[in-house]
């Protein structure tokens, strides 16, 4: 479970952010005190607490904040203020300048992150955990993601197109339904076809998690990520994959 | 809960974390399930097609809808929802932040109106704890 921490939007005032970590800390004190004296009670014995990090998108303030609330007892942490409209470099040095005053022995989460790219540049920045509505939401716009990148179901050149999603896609709707069937529930705004995208926008999350961990194990990230761009690179024709 | 890291790479890591409901090898992506469900999906659905370890839930939207004490009534969030691996409850700040018209911060907490029916509400970081063990418990 998440503490209640104060969030700011960006670009925000100095002041502001001093603000806004001086509040998260005090707090994430409470809280901690507060969750600790209720387990020594009974109450929420099982449930794990993880406090957030703020500090805006500056090198010195996330830095400050990491290690006021990783003084804590918590049991993980997570950077958040993030992903609320900065541009992707600066969201990746404000996380490349946090993970190295976080705990090497506790989970890391980075809250509200993010597009596929996004997943991989931040698991190489030590990112252990991430949520997103991007896969869902995409998914009812007709945003579909691909190994190649991202398609848009709705296109007129999928009014016969034979093939599932990603012919690379092992999920449900890509074993039974092609990309016509789908493109026309689409179309008639079907419901049915809010269940199939989002079961394929999710399973291709899954399965980029489970090949970017693979190659964790395995010591091959940097090969995974160089190969992960090359085959986004070689299918341009189809769609950029920017932000959405 | 525990934490395991099984390898790092680089900056990489590949971890294990065990909490009481499930064991979540990370690198992991949750799926956002706001209010209790993974919008278009149910819980049976989940398992069957992608067998998520640990999914978002969130305290405000459960708290303003349907009541955290309905929750708990119901079979807590796990009985409610069928779902029964691990639930991820963010607090509500965010959402506090971005539904609502006028948040306002104080020393405390916050003061938001709920973004369903314009209610007036006060989070402070014990309520916010209470609203998560609540939803979580079966009463
Ligand atoms: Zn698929």
């Amino acid at each position: 479970m998440m503490i209640l921490d104060d969030l700011i939007a960006l670009p925000a005032e100095p002041a502001r952010i001093r603000e806004s970590i001086a509040r998260t800390t005090r707090w994430a004190e409470e809280s901690i005190g507060y969750h600790r004296a209720n387990q020594h009670n009974g109450i929420g014995v099982d449930q794990n607490i993880f406090a957030i990090i703020q500090g805006g998108t500056d090198r010195t303030y996330r830095r400050q904040s990491a290690e006021e609330l990783t003084a804590l007892d918590f049991d993980g942490f997570a950077i958040g203020g993030l992903s609320v409209g900065e541009p992707n470099q600066a969201m990746y040095d404000t996380v490349e300048w946090t993970t190295p005053f976080m705990p090497t022995d506790k989970p890391r989460y980075l809250m509200g992150v993010g597009t596929p790219e996004d997943l991989v540049e931040n698991v190489a920045r030590g990112v252990d955990m991430f949520d997103c509505v991007m896969p869902t939401r995409n998914a009812r716009n007709g945003t579909l993601f691909t190994s190649f990148g991202k398609i848009n179901i709705k296109k007129s050149t999928f009014t016969t197109d034979e093939t599932p999603i990603d012919p690379e896609c092992g999920c449900y709707t890509c074993q039974h339904y092609s990309r016509s069937y789908l493109r026309h529930l689409y179309r008639a705004r079907e419901l049915t076809y809010f269940r199939l995208g989002t079961i394929h926008n999710l399973y291709y999350y899954q399965e980029l998690m489970k090949g970017i961990r693979t190659a964790i194990l395995a010591g091959k990230f940097a090969q995974f990520r160089r190969e992960f761009y090359r085959k986004r690179n070689e299918n341009r024709n189809i769609e950029p994959t920017a932000i959405a | 809960m525990d934490f395991h890291l099984n390898a790092t790479d680089g900056g990489a890591r590949a971890a294990t974390l065990t909490t009481a409901h499930s064991t979540i090898a990370t690198p992991v992506f949750m799926p956002v399930g706001t209010v209790g469900a993974v919008k278009a999906l149910d819980a049976i659905d989940l398992q069957t097609h992608l067998e998520p370890q640990i999914i978002l839930g969130n305290t405000y939207h459960l708290y303003l809808r349907p009541g955290d004490d309905v929750v708990a009534q119901m079979g807590g969030l796990h009985g409610f929802s069928q779902f029964p691996k691990s639930f991820l409850t963010d607090s509500g700040g965010f959402q506090a932040f971005s539904l609502s018209d006028n948040v306002k911060y104080a020393e405390d907490g916050i003061t938001f109106r709920s973004h369903i029916d314009g209610s007036k509400h006060h989070f402070t970081p014990q309520k916010v704890l209470d609203i998560h063990t609540t939803s979580a418990r079966i009463s």
